[in-house]
């Protein structure tokens, strides 16, 4: 029941914080702290001990659902680890943000914020930890209502219009891949991706249960697309800008890494496993979409001058490294695709923080055209930025070197195989310089706009409080911690490697 | 097959200065002076330790030192050849990468421990020993690395560090950290380049290129089925790799995808425009860029793999050694072409860092020429070893004039050398060593940059390169004229600059590093003769190409080379020493039709402008329209206003039939009705 435990104590924290008098604002952060921590040490644990994967029966067979089940992984550990990591450190530094927050909107209420913050981060664990499609729309419709809560109540701006825009775009992909996931479910009488026994991973079986093809592609498409919305994918990013940037920033923090890139470990999930044959004829349309992603986020993203709004879109771009990975489909791509998603958690959100840092004592500064020179002022701010960027760029000392380094092999072994004709080769890996290469340029040029240079506006600027200061750089250092420990993070794949002979196979 | 012998320490070369970098930065906290000592301390454990290593492989050349390899991690590779992928932590060292390590850890130590005057009080003094002790440590560790994921964990390392330190100053608030004249445009683009803005180039420019070092060193591991260094050698899978690729006729395409981190990082045209003004860091930063770090990565990177491209192209059939030789030849094209190309910028520099780090780049095209000379010729290892032995004596040299130009800056507060007139007499040591280096830069004999480049350009000639060989005499020519004519204004008179005379020699702290790197290029070059053999015996031994018999130096090229050094050398001795004349100015007055000559020069050959108006105009074009238009009125407007529209249209209309007439009503139900029996009947 170690799994378990992950959900229940959280749950638990939870449960005490909303039957606590309201000013116990302190108790709140540290509890909930106290609770996610303690699911990362878990996870922490699990990295280091276990050498199979891990299932937990929830709840027994179901006839037409299968089972509820927990499990752990070598594909969902790093989504694990980012989401308890970020989680708990972000709610040490709600701590001084939603004060700030809370005086300017004339009050807030600290409980309703964290009961909320606390659904919202266990119920990314849930998404990340099931076996389910059905538990899997569960727990990602929680985390939905409760982010858009926390939106829409202490949010920026035109806060009720974004908060219901997100909710209407985020429910249009989830009822797309509830749709999908029904009509493979009931004519495979059961929603399990994975069950508990062997072969655990139920590599194929769409091809097995849904007899016409078109019907396989009609389901992949719907959960594709629906995926593909949350993601997100280009063409269907534009809620992302809005809700990323207006949320209250410490939910920025969890939402832009966190929530968003659980759907490519629903695709990794679901799509991969369910129907590897759909997703190899779908395979050159996916690449060239993530490669588009990459490269439009990126181009986007440097025409921003609003700070959060600018990370929104880096965001999106990186959607788009983490997509390009996983639809390689080889052993480097996909596992670079989830170590990715921890790269892009700690350093996202150790950027969003920053960003807050900023807003907490520039008197809500958010436009870097009025920034520059800060790194004066806020140096810890300024070190923890930098190993954002570094860890989004793919730059050591941060675990991003190694996923990077993965995608770009698993990248460039689907060019040299899949292809002959030297032009195209060279048409990809030329898209694929100018991909990587913006990151480059946006997070550089970025951070010498806002700490660097001149000052472009007599704003003053001090350091952030030490409590939010050193939040941000605590997570940050994270990356460099995660570079050591990216062997172990990698090593759990092995037990998945049957798994992945299986889908080679179907090439 | 050489004997393998298993030392601990040797992990700990590069280990300490890492460990040393993150205390650094801790201490530095509380006390920003302190932090300078455990840099250095650090890096001197690693260089004391470089010692025994090179010993032990001097003792028996043809062994192999590695460290325990710890298993890092495992990629399961269900269908390759190699089911399993193992990744490792460890050392490996060979002749080539023992003289490395030693000469990076050293020259390292010499500028580390100039630094600690030269940074003395600085605003950043705990940031910059960070990052320097980290990028020492980071060269290290791509030089001894035995895996080549830590290989580019070291190579990206110093992409970083070099990033941080060129921006160090990043306030941008001193205009003697700058690059370039002030208001001074060419196509209507700003050559005045701020820290902060040079250290973004610097990174972009190298890191955008390392993403084909990683497509290509990636493609290397996973297709030859290791990434231990020394299984590449003479790896089967990866020979078949080669093999596949040169039967679709790619193979060219992907060494030179491969390489293009390499050019990047080593400032070979066309990626050379970052080491320009990657000259706003402190002057011992620019030292160690030039010399012992950074821009030597690239030729490392050259030296290590180039023995591998031809021992695999030759077990991959003939169709891949002619595709590989095609490649060698464009690497060295671009190599000769970068020696001409900065060697005539150089010549009309007015700063003297930015004399330096054109010197720089166009050395480093002899290197590449030479090592690329190595696909080309019988005996591969001579390339091997003249690229390599002219890599060690320009980083003597070239750290003692960045060194020398960063105290003789700091005296008279002036990065240009005009201002510099009449140093010589107050600041004898510093202008020694600067002379002395300047002169092994210059090539004349019997200092360590004459042997050195004489066997590239040799090598150059053997290779049948007859083009670029005459190119490389010709950059010689220029390099003699150059590098005088910047030491030479330290001899003139200096009636106008007045604070000139307030100058004093610069701290012992100081002048000690400088001094004894331009004394060792006297006593390389003294020695060089007697034991360049051996030294190519040492590098030769463990690589996966023959070694060489012996090294005959052709006396005709020697003599040619001493010729074109002496008249160089003192036609600029000459010009500027004895005449003591400023001599662009006069020329320029007397042929105006050569204004056009020098602005073309002076302004990079417009390189500069040109990549801007292609690259950085066209993007930001690119990224305001779609940001602007795209976006806002196609993606956000099709979304949030027509299609909600389109749903409020499809609302009215359904509303206005239920508006509470029966008739319609009924109408409705009886087409509802007729329809519903028209599908029961099968009709529709």
């Amino acid at each position: 029941m170690i799994l378990l435990s992950t959900l229940l104590i959280p749950l638990i924290a939870i449960l005490i914080i909303s039957i606590s008098p309201e000013e116990n604002k302190k108790f709140f952060a540290y509890l909930l702290t106290g609770s996610l921590l303690y699911s990362f040490v878990v996870y922490m644990y699990m990295l280091f001990t276990y050498s199979t994967l891990y299932f937990e029966v929830l709840y027994g067979y179901v006839s037409s659902i299968g089972y509820f089940g927990l499990i752990y992984d070598g594909f969902n550990a790093p989504f694990l680890l980012g989401i308890a990591l970020v989680s708990s450190i972000v709610a040490l530094y709600s701590l001084p943000y939603m004060e700030h927050r809370f005086h300017e909107l004339g009050g807030g209420s600290w409980r309703s914020y964290y009961v909320n913050y606390g659904l919202f981060s266990v119920s990314m664990l849930g998404v990340a930890l099931s076996s389910n499609m059905i538990e899997f729309y569960i727990f990602l419709e929680i985390s939905l209502i409760t982010s858009f809560i926390l939106l829409a109540l202490y949010g920026y701006g035109d806060r009720i219009r974004i908060g219901i825009m997100y909710f209407i775009w985020t429910h249009v992909g989830a009822l797309l891949f509830l749709i999908g996931s029904f009509i493979y479910g009931l004519n495979a009488g059961s929603f399990d991706f994975i069950v508990p026994y062997k072969p655990y991973y139920m590599t194929g079986r769409g091809y097995e249960v849904l007899a016409p093809l078109g019907l396989q592609v009609i389901v992949f498409i719907l959960i594709f697309l629906g995926l593909m919305i949350k993601l997100p994918g280009f063409g269907f990013h534009i809620w992302l800008p809005y809700a990323h940037a207006e949320a209250p920033t410490p939910v920025s923090a969890l939402l832009s890494p966190n929530l968003i890139g659980l759907a490519a470990l629903g695709m990794l999930r679901i799509l991969v496993t369910l129907f590897p044959q759909i997703f190899y004829l779908m395979q050159n349309m996916i690449i060239v979409w993530a490669l588009i992603t990459m490269i439009y986020g990126g181009l986007v993203a440097l025409y921003q001058s609003d700070y959060k709004r600018f990370l929104a879109y880096s965001s999106i771009s990186q959607m788009g490294y983490i997509l390009l990975g996983l639809a390689t489909l080889t052993p480097a791509g996909v596992l670079g695709a989830v170590l990715h998603y921890l790269t892009h958690a700690l350093g996202k959100a150790s950027l969003f923080m920053t960003a807050g840092n900023i807003i907490i004592s520039g008197n809500e500064l958010r436009d870097i055209n009025k920034m520059g020179g800060l790194a004066s002022s806020m140096n810890k701010t300024a070190g923890s930025a930098l190993l954002g960027f570094l860890s989004i760029s793919g730059l050591p000392p941060t675990v991003g070197i190694i996923s990077k380094f993965l995608i770009v092999v698993g990248f460039a072994s689907y060019v040299i195989t899949g292809f002959s004709n030297i032009y195209l080769m060279a048409i990809l890996i030329l898209t694929a310089f100018i991909g990587f290469g913006l990151t480059l340029v946006y997070s550089f040029h970025t951070m010498r706009r806002i700490f660097f240079g001149l000052r472009r506006s007599d704003i003053e600027v001090s350091e952030a409080p030490s409590m939010a200061s050193l939040s941000t750089f605590v997570l940050a250092i994270f990356s460099i911690i995660f570079l050591i420990l990216a062997g172990y993070l990698i090593n759990q794949a092995h037990y998945s490697s049957d798994f992945m002979k299986i889908i080679l196979m179907m090439r | 097959m050489s004997s393998v012998e298993i030392v601990w320490w040797i992990d700990l070369i590069w280990i300490i200065p890492f460990i040393g970098a993150a205390l650094a930065g801790l201490v530095g906290v509380f006390n920003k002076r302190f932090s300078g000592f455990i840099g250095v301390s650090s890096i001197f454990v690693s260089a004391l330790l470089t010692i025994p290593s090179l010993l032990m492989i001097i003792h028996d050349p043809s062994k192999i030192i590695v460290s325990p390899q710890r298993e890092w991690f495992v990629i399961d590779m269900p269908l390759a050849n190699t089911p399993q992928l193992v990744f490792r932590v460890g050392s490996y060292v060979d002749g080539l990468s023992a003289i490395m390590a030693l000469m990076v850890a050293w020259v390292s130590l010499l500028i580390s421990i100039y630094s600690l005057k030269y940074m003395e009080g600085d605003y950043g003094e705990h940031r910059f020993w960070l990052f320097f002790t980290f990028f020492v440590g980071s060269m290290l560790l791509l030089v001894l690395s035995s895996d080549l994921l830590l290989f580019i964990i070291g190579w990206e390392g110093t992409s970083l560090a070099s990033y941080a330190l060129i921006g160090h100053w990043y306030r941008d608030d001193d205009e003697i950290t700058f690059v370039g004249d002030k208001d001074r445009k060419a196509f209507g683009k700003s050559m005045f380049f701020s820290p902060s803005h040079s250290g973004v180039r610097a990174i972009v420019m190298t890191g955008a290129a390392d993403i084909g070092l990683l497509i290509g060193v990636g493609s290397m591991i996973f297709f030859g089925g290791t990434s231990y260094i020394p299984d590449l050698y003479l790896s089967s899978s990866l020979a078949s790799f080669f093999r596949e690729l040169a039967s679709s006729g790619v193979l060219t395409l992907f060494l030179f995808i491969t390489t293009l981190g390499a050019l990047a990082k080593s400032a070979q045209f066309p990626l050379h425009e970052w080491l320009v003004t990657a000259m706003t860091g402190p002057a011992s930063v620019s030292a160690l860029i030039h010399a012992a770090t950074m821009v030597k990565a690239g030729v490392y990177f050259m030296l290590r793999f180039s023995p591998i491209f031809i021992s695999i192209s030759s077990l991959a059939g003939s169709l891949a050694v002619s595709q590989t030789r095609e490649y060698f030849i464009i690497i060295a094209v671009l190599g000769g072409f970068t020696a001409f190309l900065m060697a005539t910028m150089a010549v009309v520099s007015r700063e003297l860092k930015l004399i330096w780090a054109f010197s720089t780049a166009s050395q480093i095209g002899y290197m590449f020429v030479a090592v690329a000379s190595s696909g080309l010729i019988a005996e591969p290892g001579l390339g091997i070893v003249a690229g390599f032995s002219h890599l060690l004596s320009h980083a003597v040299f070239k750290a003692a004039l960045f060194l020398t130009a960063g105290a003789l800056i700091h005296v008279v507060h002036s990065r240009y050398i005009n201002d510099m007139k009449g140093l010589a007499s107050f600041m004898r040591i510093t202008v020694f060593s600067a002379y002395l280096a300047a002169l092994s830069l210059a090539a004349v004999p019997p200092l360590a940059g004459f042997w050195s480049k004489d066997l590239v350009v040799e090598t150059a000639g053997i290779a049948g390169l007859s083009l670029i060989y005459v190119l490389l005499l010709f950059t010689a020519f220029l390099t003699g004229f150059y590098s005088l004519r910047a030491v030479g204004y330290l001899f003139m008179s200096s009636k106008e600059s007045s604070h000139v005379h307030e100058a004093h020699e610069a701290s012992p702290v100081m002048y000690i590093p400088y001094l004894i790197l331009a004394l060792s290029s006297l006593v390389i070059g003294f020695v060089w003769w007697f034991y360049i053999n051996d030294f190519a015996e040492i590098v030769l031994a463990a690589l996966p190409i023959e070694t060489i018999h012996e090294i005959h130096m052709d006396p005709m090229v020697m003599y040619m080379s001493i010729v074109i050094a002496l008249v160089s050398a003192f036609s600029s001795i000459y010009i500027y020493q004895f005449s003591k004349k400023e001599i662009y100015p006069v020329i320029l007055s007397k042929a105006p039709s050569l204004e056009f000559l020098h602005r073309f020069l002076y302004d990079r050959w417009f390189i500069n402008s040109i990549y801007y108006i292609v690259f950085v105009d066209s993007f930001t074009e690119l990224y305001k329209t779609l940001g602007r238009y795209f976006e806002h009125l196609v993606i956000d407007n099709f979304y949030h206003s027509i299609l909600t529209r389109f749903a409020s249209v499809v609302s009215r209309g359904f509303r206005s039939i239920q508006v509470g007439f029966i008739n319609i009503y009924l109408i409705a139900l009886i087409i509802g009705f007729l329809i519903m029996f028209l599908i029961g009947m099968g009709v529709i």
